[in-house]
């Protein structure tokens, strides 16, 4: 019997913007891997630029589970300021933009903690409803002046009917486009919670439209 | 197919994760049924209008208020930190495990020297309020024969029952007995709370070994002492058990997940006479069917993951002792906007175990539904 060489194959190449990596038996790629690198290491610089990059996704999600452009650009920073406290305990088990998530997540989560700001949000929502006083007062969402602005009111009023065990999950699916893989480790729960939570916040979020929108909801599917 | 199993595969059927024969059952009965066709389409419209919500502009400056706030110094870890870092790591199972077993320990020593000796309690007019996180609790069938708030026997977390004597109210003298003093005067009020998140892991000797000791404290205690026994009916299902060690074993035998181990520590403190005792899940139903709005409340200060374990353990009992529809009519009865999410969530769980009972039962090992 013969042992003979066996050749391994190419090597990966290698991308500087793609940093191949091997944690706990999982290769993740990580477009962030060499910025999250260079800030471990102490470059300053290289937050900022994690900051840049992953500005517009965590004050999209603020937004939605806040409801309020000033609460969102608020915990915006507090977010990005407790990734800077905490960030070195990633450990690239995941994707960085997973961790930002995550730090996100939990601190929209933490800042609507108290039921009763819910409460009374929710209440001043429907008291606005049926007043009739659809008309934005002073519009600050960049938002309220496009022409859809109308339903995205709507679709936005009912989004903060949901509870944020249901919104969450919602968000990062519909409207921040993230796998079931991915949100569930967002919020630490099974793939499957994920699914059942987004099904039934649709649902939710179909009733509430169809009462604010009428029949056009049940109608107009796509 | 019927409009039950619309609702089933709905999620599926829209992600398009549908098997192509089931997907063409589906389509067989939308082709017929107008109110299932109806409902699909407007979860498709919601789901559109939700992905058709434009981008909203980031506020000016973003980054940079960031940046300026971390050179100021924000970013840093502070002092405050550092004692969050400390105390996480404290309570963490596996520094809490050891700690709450030794201490435990030495309660028991301490109540057995209290009974053989017949000492008074030393400090009759200012009750201690003892929390124990990760020990074992009263029965909550018991608080609540004794009249003890629910919402005190809800998996709150370790948390104290009112500052002084004067704010805890006459009813905690039920479960205050278990720990000694038979008189009311003297009692000394020991109030434990199960609290799933700093529970030990599952296998964690320590762990077994306090529930083992406060199973053996609660039989010596018994000897001594008459333990009120809890108003409930006893389930057909409810373990006969004698002892300690026994009752260990029956209550790992109700549930599989470390949330049993946390509601078990609850089921060997509700010893009744008689030897024999209702497994601690059935009473956290009970208590559940009882205020489903103060259940609904108490489990939304934990964490989802925590909520998951606690619903799927208690809708794994419900659909055990055949309970489910009754929970779930309840919880939707609530006025309580959680608990009737929380309906769906029992719902689920609860279809997610009957499904496995059934994968079970034809020797599939997936357990899923397709």
């Amino acid at each position: 019997m013969t042992f003979e060489m066996v050749e391994r194959g190419p090597a990966v190449p290698t991308d500087s913007h793609v940093v191949r990596r091997r944690a706990r038996g999982l290769v993740v790629d990580d477009p962030d891997g060499e910025l999250v690198a260079r800030w471990k290491a102490g470059d300053e610089k290289a937050f900022e630029d994690l900051v840049r990059r992953h500005e517009k996704r965590v004050f999209r999600l603020l937004l939605r589970m806040m409801g309020s452009y000033e609460e969102a650009q608020d915990v915006s920073q507090e977010t990005f300021l407790s990734l800077h406290r905490h960030g070195r305990r990633f450990r690239g088990e995941a994707r960085f933009s997973t961790f930002v998530y995550r730090v996100a997540a939990n601190a929209a989560l933490n800042r609507r903690r108290s039921l009763g700001r819910r409460r009374a949000r929710i209440k001043k929502l429907v008291q606005h409803n049926e007043a009739g006083d659809d008309l934005p007062q002073a519009p600050r969402d960049p938002e309220d002046a496009t022409a859809g602005y109308e339903l995205s009111r709507h679709v936005r009023d009912a989004l903060q009917k949901l509870s944020p065990a249901l919104r969450m999950p919602v968000v990062l699916y519909d409207i921040e486009g993230l796998a079931y893989g991915e949100i569930s480790k967002v919020l630490g729960v099974a793939e499957g919670t994920v699914k059942s939570r987004i099904h039934r916040a649709r649902q939710a979020l179909r009733v509430e439209l169809q009462a604010a929108l009428g029949s056009s909801v049940g109608e107009g599917a796509p | 197919m019927n409009h039950a199993d619309i609702q089933k595969h709905m999620a599926d059927y829209l992600e398009g994760d549908l098997s192509l024969d089931r997907r063409a059952l589906l389509d067989a009965h939308l082709d017929e049924c107008e109110a299932c066709a109806r409902e699909l389409a407007g979860m498709r419209a919601t789901i559109a209008l939700l992905r058709s919500l434009p981008d909203p502009e980031i506020p000016a400056g973003l980054a940079d208020n960031v940046m300026r706030r971390v050179r100021a110094g924000e970013g840093r870890w502070t002092w405050l930190d550092h004692v969050q870092s400390a105390v996480s790591f404290l309570i963490s199972p596996p520094v809490l495990a050891p700690v709450s077993a030794a201490m435990l320990g030495a309660g028991i020593l301490l109540a057995a020297g209290q009974i053989q000796l017949g000492i008074p309690d030393p400090e009759p007019a200012a009750p201690a309020h003892r929390i124990a996180a990760s020990q074992p609790a009263p029965s909550p069938a018991r608080a609540a024969s004794s009249g003890l708030a629910e919402s005190d026997v809800l998996p709150a977390g370790a948390r104290p029952i009112g500052a002084s004597a004067a704010e805890a109210p006459e009813s905690h003298a039920h479960s205050s007995r278990l720990a000694a003093g038979d008189s009311r005067g003297s009692q000394r009020r020991v109030i434990l709370f199960p609290h799933p998140a700093v529970m030990p892991p599952p296998g964690t000797t320590a762990s077994e070994n306090a529930a083992h000791e406060f199973a053996a404290l609660v039989d010596m205690l018994h000897a001594h002492q008459q333990v009120p026994r809890p108003p409930l009916a006893r389930s057909p299902q409810s373990v006969q058990v004698s002892g300690g060690a026994a009752r260990a074993r029956a209550d790992r035998s109700i549930g599989g997940a470390g949330l049993s181990r946390g509601l078990g520590t609850a089921a060997l403190s509700s010893a009744l006479p008689g030897g024999s005792e209702l497994p601690s899940a059935d009473e956290w139903l009970v208590l559940v069917q009882r205020s489903p709005s103060a259940f609904a409340d108490r489990l939304a200060v934990l964490s989802l993951a925590e909520q998951e374990l606690w619903v799927d353990h208690l809708a794994r009992r419900a659909v055990e002792l055949g309970s489910l529809e009754e929970l779930l009519s309840v919880l939707r009865a609530s006025s309580n906007d959680r608990a009737r999410i929380l309906a769906d969530d029992f719902a689920a769980a609860g279809h997610r175990s009957a499904a496995e009972a059934q994968a079970a039962s034809r020797g599939d090992s997936s357990g899923l539904p397709d």
